[in-house]
């Protein structure tokens, strides 16, 4: 449609419309929201609020009520206003004595917060979804949307039933926040399980599923009278898609990450940005042959993200399972700490980059494996998950053997791989360069997947006496 | 200028919030007349082309005015449009203008029962801005306003008038709307020559109306009032 002449002087236009003009003052354009975010955070303010108006409910004069109405915690300054009863109390947690509010109909309490809800969406099988007893430490700023049981009232606050892998992320954040004395958010967390089996089609539930929460975050934010934004998408798919060709996971997962963004209201909730752990499977795939395609698929994914924001978080190799191939409580808490310290460094607009092999070529009798990586590489001589020699390194379809694995020494982020032999093709394939495709079978108990490897950058994160590291993603090429 | 080869999304394009008002304007089958669209013998809706507005007695005159196309609006002439049967229930619709006079402009909208009996309009006076009925039961006021150009905001509900301006909104109760479409009147109240002490000079580069919908208040009409609040930041 054609627009009012007026005072502005198009400098760009593309082929829709004017993109840059220029007024008697200076230059027009619209930002992103997130640029407005980001203008919001360094000048100090909470969270912009770019939002149409907010509709005007009737604002009823805040009525006094006496706490004891409350129960018997250590609360005082009751007030009634409109749907919320707000209160200040002095609550179990490290967040100290605050003001908190509570829904007129019941359910769980939860902090006064500055700025937008957050929501953390997630989507995986088992070893996403595994939960545990117990409260976040941070019980009244993360909350979980559950979906009621039958018979269960729907209140929009609920109190806490367990601990899963969004929950952990939500307090591993906040504790970040409060040591540093950062603004504490209410963040939401939305947990969606997706079957085991091929990636699901459209009219799958889990699609709908994933719709009901993030209607569901909406309508807090509403009754909050804030806005709402996406913090992350949480992904982990590959082994539990069970995938035979790696090029048919890549299509069909590119496919899948089309239609949970577009099921995303990105002009409310900001772009999604996907967080994926690398999943190496549980301890016994150990078989590489087996779990090519999964860790081969996975790894396209990482180095072709199609239109879509997609961050390797870590591998799934460092985290510890039990029996069943589930992470242990402790090993959830360290991948919600990498987790919410990979997110802390997106949203301060820092890439967070684990070691991605992106290149193997040959050079005589050795194999050169070039990394995408955030500074010099190391080959961990502790090897604390088994790895062996190889540090996670092996060849498959050649008769070559590897005789030892060193960093290379002119390029701190390329690794050599030393021969045995020349680098025949065996089978009529062309030979390849695994990473934590494969390894030793091992028996029952053993706390780490068997596909794994020892290759790490030098960033760490110190907590509660174990030492973080940022290992290399697995991966799998054909050796140029 | 530079041209790119390519489309950029929407919410890139410096227009977008022209283009969401209009976007949502039609999609509740409203209505907007913008100058740039007018001719002497007619001017047509930007959202429904088959909403044609029609001159009323002398012939209309569409002008540049500070950068912008616009009606021009002469003293003790009528030179005004009217769409005809635009609110088919006129107890309950809204409007916006986008209006400049350096004097009072006088009458610059209305709506008229199409039998006849207690029209609306709103008018730009030495006394204020003033949406009133003709009977005189409702009457809401405010200050001229500011600025070259003013986005004025009208909306008859449940028996209520209210007029909305630069963030200021006035009301009134006790409205008696009779039954059966209305007209729509840009630039004049009168339908006919005369009524001269009416007719004031000013200038009107768009007028919106929405039948149905008061988007002063409804709650289904939070996205259109984001949209106007929009258009009214970035292009008035």
């Amino acid at each position: 449609m054609t627009r009012e002449p007026d005072h502005n002087q198009t400098l760009i236009a593309a082929e829709n419309g004017p993109v840059i003009e220029a007024d008697d003052t200076g230059l027009v354009l619209r930002l992103s929201d997130r640029v407005i975010r980001d203008i919001a955070r360094r000048i100090g303010l909470p969270a912009a609020a770019p939002d149409p108006v907010p509709a005007q409910p009737p604002s009823a004069a805040p009525e006094r009520l006496d706490a004891a109405l409350l129960g018997d915690i250590d609360a005082w300054d009751l007030q009634r206003e409109g749907e919320w009863l707000r209160f200040l109390a002095h609550r179990p947690g490290p967040q100290g004595a605050r003001r908190y509010r509570r829904h007129a109909s019941g359910g769980g309490i939860i902090a006064e917060t500055p700025g937008p809800v957050l929501g953390l969406l997630s989507l995986g099988a088992g070893r996403r979804m595994t939960t545990f007893g117990g409260a976040p430490d941070f019980p009244h700023h993360v909350m979980a949307c559950h979906v009621p049981d039958e018979g269960e009232p729907d209140h929009l606050v609920h109190g806490w039933r367990n601990r899963g892998a969004d929950t952990l992320l939500a307090d591993a954040l906040l504790a970040l926040r409060h040591q540093a004395h950062r603004a504490l958010p209410l963040i939401v967390a939305l947990p969606v399980l997706l079957p085991p089996g091929p990636l699901p089609p459209t009219d799958h539930p889990s699609v709908a599923a994933a719709e009901d929460q993030l209607r569901r975050l909406a309508k807090l934010a509403s009754a909050l009278e804030k806005p709402a934004r996406l913090l992350a998408v949480g992904i982990e798919i590959g082994h539990d898609q069970a995938p035979t060709d790696a090029t048919q996971f890549h299509a069909e997962a590119l496919g899948w990450l089309d239609l949970i963004a577009a099921r995303i209201p990105s002009r409310d909730l900001g772009q999604p940005r996907f967080l994926m752990v690398a999943d190496c499977g549980p301890w016994w795939a150990h078989d590489p042959e087996r779990n090519r395609a999964a860790i081969e698929g996975q790894h396209r994914l990482f180095l072709r993200p199609g239109l879509h924001d997609v961050t390797p978080v870590a591998p799934s190799y460092m985290f510890a399972q039990d029996d069943l191939g589930q992470p242990t409580p402790e090993a959830m808490a360290e991948r919600a700490m990498i987790e919410a310290a990979a997110l802390d460094s997106l949203l301060r607009r820092q890439p967070w980059t684990c070691p991605l092999l992106c290149l193997a070529e040959r050079e005589g009798r050795t194999v050169r494996a070039v990394f995408k990586a955030d500074g010099p590489l190391v080959i961990d001589p502790a090897d604390p998950f088994g790895a062996g020699p190889g540090a996670g390194f092996a060849l498959a379809r050649t008769t070559a053997g590897i005789t030892g694995v060193e960093i290379a020494p002119d390029d701190p982020q390329s690794v050599l791989i030393y021969l045995d032999g020349p680098l025949e093709p065996k089978g009529g394939a062309e030979p390849r360069l695994d990473y934590a495709v494969g390894g030793p079978a091992l028996g029952r108990g053993t706390a780490h997947p068997a596909a794994c490897g020892a290759l790490r950058d030098e960033w760490s994160l110190d907590r509660g006496g174990r030492t973080l590291r940022r290992w290399a993603l697995p991966g799998s090429l054909v050796i140029r | 200028m530079l041209t790119l080869p390519f489309s950029v999304p929407e919410a890139a394009l410096t227009d977008r919030e022209s283009r969401d008002l209009s976007r949502l304007t039609r999609e509740v089958g409203g209505i907007w007349l913008r100058a740039a669209d007018g001719q002497p013998e007619g001017w047509p809706a930007a959202t429904d082309p088959d909403a044609i507005a029609l001159p009323v007695a002398e012939a209309p005159v569409f002008a540049p005015h500070r950068t912008r196309a616009a009606l021009r609006l002469t003293t003790g002439e009528n030179r005004g449009f009217r769409l005809p049967d635009a609110v088919p229930d006129p107890s309950r619709w809204s409007a916006a203008i986008l209006w400049a006079a350096d004097e009072p402009a006088l009458a610059l909208l209305a709506v008229r029962p199409e039998r006849g009996g207690n029209p609306l309009h709103l008018s730009d006076t030495e006394e204020g801005l003033v949406f009133r009925d003709d009977d005189g039961t409702a009457s809401a006021t405010l200050p001229r306003g500011q600025g070259p150009w003013r986005l004025t905001v009208l909306a008859c509900a449940d028996g209520r008038l209210t007029l909305a301006q630069d963030g200021r909104q006035a009301s009134a109760q006790g409205l008696r709307v009779p039954p059966g479409a209305a007209h729509l009147l840009v630039g004049h109240r009168s339908l006919r020559r005369g009524m001269r002490k009416t007719l004031g000079a000013g200038r009107i580069a768009g007028v919106w109306l929405w039948p149905g919908l008061d988007i002063l208040s409804d709650a289904e009409a939070a996205a259109l009032r984001g949209a106007l609040d929009g258009f009214r930041q970035w292009e008035v």
